[in-house]
């Protein structure tokens, strides 16, 4: 931008500098003008005396000699001597032919004339009256300017034997002459002119160098000069006028300096105009530059930005997917060793689940024999060993119960059966059995129906009986004052009906985080628990899976101190039910 | 095989010179078309050019057949074209026969009545005339045209008694031929050659004061020896010049006279005659006023 400014600088002070030599140089240009026409009309000078020399050559040529030679030696033209005039014609024709300007003939005819001007070779186009050429006094060749013709003449004189034996005589269009001398297309700015009367030799008409006030200057300047003219001159647009001598003629070119001349040949206006835009040009162009690298630059650190946080992007995949790599293999680790977990799980269920029943059935065997005993004759003492037996042993056959149908569960092996049964004659019963227990400890325990419970459902009623049974145990065992309640409801939720049945009690009930592990296997709710009330911790997973197996699901409330409320509630009808199978009323 | 037959038949026939027609058909067979030639102006330049040269190799061209150059002289040359040969006194007569060397005669060859017994001659190729010719210091003086030109002829004649005056016999410069023969003039025949082209350098030299000389080689010696030799006067009426054929080569004849009119209309014969006789139209207007090629003089 600096370097665009100081440059317009520059040029502005170099524009100045022109204009202000403006002046100076249209006097120069008139000076260079006028050496141009003196080289010009050098040429032309030239040009003349080569037309004197061609005349020189033909006089003193061998054939033109032949010519007078035989002549003298009285051949006659019928018998010889026309073959010395067709030498002499030959020539000529050669001589027509080979000097051109501009490819067209100098000459336009050639001739041999004897001593008293009569015609013996060439001449076609001659004039009748040849003796006006004749200059028997001279030995140089002649110009003759003959504007009246409009052409030039040349004549040269033929000494044969020390004798003036007559001329060669050419002539040239004065028109064709003037037109390559000063321009095939003669501006009207130039003319060949008299030097001594300023009478042009060939212009158009309407030519300024008719007007008798232009002749009369230029034939009162001297040759070489030049002159301004003023407004007297009649010349529209004339400033000045030159006039240059043709040496060796007595012509001379005389040529007109116009306005327009002056300016095409100094430095035109339109050109100082054009060359001032061009700083401005220069100035806009840098701009835009300066621009364009602007842009350039902070597309260039764009790129740079991109490219950085592109390969912060790269960087960022490369590790997610290392990442990700990771977690799948871990996944699958994991996967495999939920798979060996599974197994082992499964393993130990079924090994469980056997070894349970290996224990059951021994154990039912054990009771049995026991109440036998128990119906027979015994002590007191005996009574109350047997007695002892018979509890130690339905305990434990409680836990092998519990045992085998959780390992059931997890080994996936539990069915649960869709029958039609008496809903509400399965919970009076389960709960009459706990009847004597509640009583027993002094507690409160009622059992209520709301209006409309259905009378049969479809269900499994084992494990209905299973779920009831757990629940009511636990509400017993856990509390020591108070009462527990049984309420057994209906409910409609979307277009499906369950029974709910919720157990309560008054009894030591749980915190939070008790009951956030409440319903995982093997955990009672702490170690004092199981030591003061027994339990192995498994009736409420399988409580939980059996509902989930019926289609429903359970709950529980509870405060510590205060009392624990279970719910659970199973469909009327399982989802998938088709035909359901009726079971016969059981008692 | 064929060709080498008709090749066999032809070296034959020339080996025996046997006098047999050879006319245009037997020519194209053979392949090549023989012309016999004298040095002589610029006619028969000797280096391969002149007028009759090129015409004549433009004539074998025109046929197809090759063009093949036979130096000849004046005593031989129509015994080379016909096959006989000619006893020249008292009056030329055919004694015998002799090999034929050429197929055609082109040479500035004047047609003479006497030479029209032996040969048949084209359609004219040139205009002559004989005159007589004497060095520059002589006292002979040129004869001031009369107008008619028998006069002139006749007061011509007579200055041949001025002194010697070199003739050629069985030339166009035969003194027979212009009944200058007995009449007393000192003639002397140029016996050294047959080339007219030196009887000029002859008169300068002063083996003779005189000459006659054909206008052609009149214009030839003008441009060598300008102003050292003089026109007097004219000693024959105008002549023509021809190509010469056997009497028994009529197609042959035909054919070169078609093929000169042929010449003569595209401007072939009008640019031959500038570039070697440039000079005559002017001697011969009336011979070349209307033919093509010369520039319109």
């Amino acid at each position: 931008m600096v370097a665009a400014a100081l440059f317009a600088l520059y040029a502005t002070f170099l524009l100045w500098k022109i204009y202000a030599t403006h002046s100076q140089l249209r006097e120069d240009v008139l000076t260079e003008i006028r050496l141009e026409a003196e080289k010009r009309s050098e040429a032309v000078s030239y040009f003349l005396s080569e037309r004197q020399n061609d005349l020189r050559d033909l006089a003193d040529s061998q054939d033109a000699a032949n010519f007078f030679a035989n002549r003298d030696l009285g051949m006659s033209l019928e018998y010889g001597l026309a073959l010395s005039v067709q030498a002499v014609e030959e020539r000529f024709n050669r001589v027509k032919g080979q000097k051109l300007l501009s490819g067209q003939p100098i000459y336009r005819d050639l001739a041999m004339v004897d001593a008293n001007g009569s015609l013996l070779a060439g001449g076609e186009d001659a004039p009748k009256k040849l003796k006006s050429f004749l200059t028997p006094n001279s030995r140089a060749a002649v110009l003759l300017f003959r504007p009246s013709e409009r052409d030039i003449v040349i004549t040269a004189p033929i000494w044969f034997r020390e004798r003036y034996r007559g001329q060669i005589v050419a002539w040239s269009d004065l028109s064709a002459f003037q037109a390559q001398m000063v321009g095939a297309k003669p501006d009207g700015n130039q003319a060949l002119v008299d030097a001594k009367s300023a009478q042009p030799v060939a212009v158009e008409a309407g030519s300024p160098f008719l007007l008798p006030s232009l002749q009369n200057i230029v034939s009162a300047m001297k040759p070489g000069s030049s002159a301004f003219l003023g407004g007297s001159s009649g010349v529209a647009g004339g400033v000045g006028v030159i006039k240059v001598a043709v040496r060796g003629s007595p012509m001379a070119l005389a040529i007109l300096v116009t306005e327009s001349q002056l300016e095409q040949r100094s430095t035109p206006m339109g050109l100082l105009m054009v060359a001032g835009a061009v700083p401005l040009l220069v100035l806009a162009g840098a701009l835009v530059l300066a621009r364009q690298k602007q842009r350039h630059q902070a597309l260039t650190e764009e790129k740079g930005r991109l490219e950085g946080r592109n390969t912060e992007l790269e960087q960022e995949i490369a590790r997610r997917m290392a990442v990700e790599r990771e977690l799948r293999q871990r996944t699958e680790e994991l996967t495999h060793a939920y798979a060996r977990a599974e197994a082992a799980s499964h393993a130990k269920s079924q090994f469980l689940a056997n070894m349970a029943h290996e224990i059951r059935t021994p154990m039912n065997g054990v009771l049995g024999m026991t109440e036998l005993i128990l119906d027979g004759e015994l002590s007191e003492e005996q009574r109350e060993y047997a007695r002892i037996v018979m509890s130690s042993g339905q305990g434990l056959l409680t836990v092998l119960n519990d045992i085998l149908d959780y390992s059931k569960i997890e080994a996936g092996m539990m069915k649960v059966e869709s029958v039609e049964f008496n809903a509400r004659e399965a919970i009076e019963q389960v709960v009459a059995l706990f009847h004597k227990l509640a009583e027993g400890k002094g507690l409160a325990y009622r059992l209520s129906f709301t209006e409309g419970f259905p009378e049969r459902i479809f269900s499994d009623p084992t494990r209905v009986r299973q779920i009831l049974s757990n629940l009511l145990s636990n509400a017993i065992k856990f509390t020591a004052s108070g009462g527990v309640s049984v309420r057994a409801e209906t409910r409609q939720r979307d277009d499906r009906r369950f029974i709910a049945i919720s157990v309560r009690d008054t009894g030591i009930g749980m915190d939070p985080a008790t009951l956030a592990g409440l319903f995982q296997a093997f955990n009672q709710a702490d170690g004092s628990i199981t030591r003061k009330f027994g339990g192995t911790g498994l009736g409420l997973v399988i409580a939980r899976n059996l509902c989930q197996l019926l289609g429903g699901e359970i709950s529980v409330e509870s405060t510590p101190d205060e009392g624990t409320t279970f719910h659970f509630e199973i469909p009327e009808h399982p989802p998938e039910a088709a035909a359901p199978e009726s079971m016969p009323e059981e008692a | 095989m064929k060709r080498f037959l008709r090749f066999a038949a032809i070296a034959l026939f020339a080996a025996v010179g046997c006098a047999q027609a050879q006319d245009l058909s037997d020519i194209k067979a053979s392949g090549v078309l023989r012309h016999l030639g004298i040095p002589y102006a610029n006619f028969v330049s000797g280096n391969g050019d002149g007028l009759d040269v090129e015409i004549t190799q433009l004539f074998a061209k025109h046929l197809g057949v090759r063009y093949e150059y036979v130096k000849t002289d004046w005593k031989d040359v129509i015994g080379d074209l016909t096959g006989k040969l000619i006893e020249a006194k008292p009056e030329p007569h055919e004694v015998g026969s002799r090999p034929i060397k050429g197929d055609l005669i082109g040479n500035g060859f004047t047609m003479l009545e006497a030479r029209k017994k032996w040969v048949d001659y084209s359609d004219p190729t040139f205009p002559t005339s004989v005159w007589l010719v004497a060095r520059a210091d002589s006292k002979t003086k040129p004869i001031k045209p009369s107008g008619d030109k028998q006069k002139d002829i006749a007061t011509t004649k007579t200055l041949l008694s001025r002194g010697s005056t070199f003739v050629m016999e069985n030339s166009c410069l035969d003194p027979k031929l212009y009944d200058i023969g007995s009449k007393g003039y000192q003639l002397k025949f140029y016996t050294l050659s047959s080339n007219l082209n030196e009887l000029i350098p002859a008169v300068l030299k002063g083996d003779a004061d005189m000459t006659l000389l054909d206008v052609p080689d009149i214009m030839v010696a003008m441009q060598k020896w300008p102003g050292q030799f003089k026109i007097i006067g004219p000693i024959s009426d105008d002549q023509l010049m021809g190509t010469a054929f056997r009497k028994t080569s009529p197609e042959l004849r035909a054919a070169f006279n078609s093929f000169l009119e042929g010449i003569k209309k595209d401007g072939t014969y009008g640019k031959l005659v500038k570039k070697y006789y440039p000079m005559s139209p002017k001697f011969y207007p009336d011979y070349f006023k209307n033919v093509k090629g010369m520039g319109g003089k």
